[in-house]
């Protein structure tokens, strides 16, 4: 459903992804991992044309979307969990779903999506009226979610949900996603420590200094195995 | 000082200040949700009252009664018109292509067009070089209020101001376009997440910021029956002020602002001897006062880690 071939980005002079090659098939979860800074942050942004790669393509359905608006290719149905939630602080709870959905152009189908997001959440619904900026990080994070998804988008990318969470938290926020994906949407999901999001993934793929040094195209034991071992080796040769 | 002295530059100043607010709220927008401080912004108000006086004209030579309702709306159709105009093609031509640069940049190139429009409205307006003699568009009495006379312009701008701040703040809070327009002030970057065309959204705040200033233009002439080439230099710097003072990026903050300084002006001039002479002094000692022990503005958030 979502490729990146061959793909090379830069800031200004400086190369941050080298040959990135990830494919994100239907229906998925697959797994972005990588350290700090390894360049996991910056695919996502290629994906949304934020920033433009220098060489080779992002294939969305078919199409090639790199040099596309970010607007065109939201609408097109890929839609973000940025890092840090980045829920409109000074907005209501309702007033940030209703920013979410500005690619609809349907009003009942706006109204559907802000149902299912406080059936989903109901924590969400009684706190409709209070600003996003005064909620908890976790109350955040959900209405971060429910936000990407009144677009109804057809591919979620995650930035690090996880980030900053209480573990009972992120349990959750992790069981949401596995939902999320069973009600039919493709995730593509970042994570650092990402020993969990592994677990629930269908791929992986390994990112270091830019480029994808590791992968796992297969959801089975020994392949995750296989890749949480490179990881944690390059993890632990970093620190020494 | 009598109670009907009192009243009467109470009117004079609320009138001034709801002028410096209108022109406030647009500097604030602009910073709030492009961030960037847009010099050209007096040049849209001068351009509102020259809209308006040769709108007059042409009106009048076409046989409408002036006063009448048909023409006042008209001439602030006009008005209105030409401030959205100003703002769009500002945007478009100016503002955009410098979005990637340094402040610095759109600083300058604002100040540039500011002063082009500025020189070709007196190179090319019959005698524009002098001061134009703005038409009386209502003929009213004088209202009595107690002993206080007050001019009935001066009431028909303080109502109008009130109309379009309330017409802009309902806008911003209950419209899509409003909500979209926020989202962008709040955090640029999530609001392209969300698929809002930001690009849109630019266009559209400088529209609205720049139909308040052209109409306080329109209010300038109708309260004081002479405009010039040059009234948007000196009406930006206090728009300016107000703003900052309010906390650049908050339009109720801007508000405020533009009261305080109308008041200031006013008070000063009629309370103290001579006060004409230090109107723009004190004015700018509270200005820099205001700033000394809040550098944010009385109701500022954002504006001290950005400027």
């Amino acid at each position: 459903m979502l490729k990146l071939q061959h793909v090379d980005t830069f800031y200004g002079n400086v190369p941050v992804l080298k040959d990135v090659n990830i494919e994100v098939p239907k229906g998925s979860i697959t797994c972005l991992l990588g350290s700090n800074g390894a360049g996991k942050s910056t695919t996502l942004n290629t994906i949304l044309g934020f920033v433009t790669p220098t060489a080779g393509e992002v294939i969305y359905k078919g199409e090639v979307i790199n040099g596309l608006a970010t607007e065109k290719i939201v609408s097109g149905g890929i839609t973000i969990v940025p890092e840090g939630r980045r829920v409109f602080p000074k907005m209501t709870v309702e007033e940030n779903l209703l920013v979410g959905a500005c690619t609809l152009k349907n009003k009942d189908n706006i109204k559907r999506n802000i149902e299912r997001a406080y059936t989903m959440f109901p924590r969400l619904g009684e706190r409709r009226n209070q600003n996003a900026g005064t909620m908890s990080g976790g109350e955040q994070q959900m209405l971060a979610i429910t936000r990407a998804l009144m677009s109804d988008p057809e591919i979620l990318l995650l930035d690090e949900p996880s980030l900053g969470l209480a573990p009972l938290v992120v349990n959750d926020i992790f069981e949401t996603i596995k939902k999320i994906n069973k009600d039919g949407v493709t995730i593509l999901l970042i994570e650092q420590n990402g020993f969990k999001a592994l677990a629930m993934a269908d791929r992986a793929y390994l990112l270091q200094k830019g480029q994808i040094i590791a992968s796992c195209t297969e959801n089975a034991p020994e392949a995750k195995e296989a890749l949480t071992a490179i990881y944690l080796g390059r993890e632990s040769g970093k620190e020494k | 000082m009598t109670g009907a002295v009192l009243t009467q530059q109470f009117f004079n100043a609320l009138s001034l200040g709801v002028m410096y607010a209108l022109i406030a709220v647009g500097f604030t927008l602009f910073f709030g949700v492009i961030e960037v401080v847009n010099f050209a912004h007096g040049e849209v108000f001068m351009l509102g009252a020259f809209a308006a006086m040769i709108a007059s004209g042409v009106f009048v030579s076409c046989g409408l009664t002036q006063g009448s309702l048909l023409f006042i709306l008209l001439i602030l159709a006009v008005v209105i018109i030409i401030g959205a105009l100003f703002g769009a093609v500002l945007e478009k031509y100016i503002v955009s292509p410098m979005r990637d640069a340094p402040d610095i940049m759109t600083l300058l190139i604002t100040l540039g067009a500011s002063i082009v429009v500025r020189e070709a409205v007196m190179l090319f307006v019959p005698d524009g070089r002098n001061p134009q003699t703005f038409p009386v568009l209502v003929e009213m009495d004088t209202i009595h209020f107690g002993g206080a006379l007050v001019k009935p312009e001066t009431l028909l701008c303080i109502v109008l101001s009130i109309i379009m701040i309330a017409g802009m703040h309902r806008f911003i809070q209950n419209t899509t376009y409003g909500r979209y327009i926020r989202a962008t002030a709040q955090d640029r970057g999530a609001a392209m997440m969300m698929g809002i065309d930001v690009k849109k959204i630019f266009i559209f705040t400088l529209i609205i910021g720049s139909i308040l200033g052209s109409v306080a233009g329109l209010m300038n002439g109708m309260t004081y029956n002479i405009i010039k080439f040059n009234m948007g230099f000196a009406a930006s710097i206090k728009g300016f002020a107000a703003a900052v003072v309010g906390g650049l990026g908050n339009i109720y903050g801007a508000i405020i602002g533009g009261l305080l300084l109308g008041f200031m002006e006013i008070f000063t001039v009629s309370f103290i001897t001579d006060g004409s002479s230090y109107q723009d002094m004190i004015s700018f000692i509270i200005v820099i006062i205001c700033l000394v022990f809040r550098p944010a503005g009385l109701f500022g958030e954002k504006a001290y880690e950005k400027v």
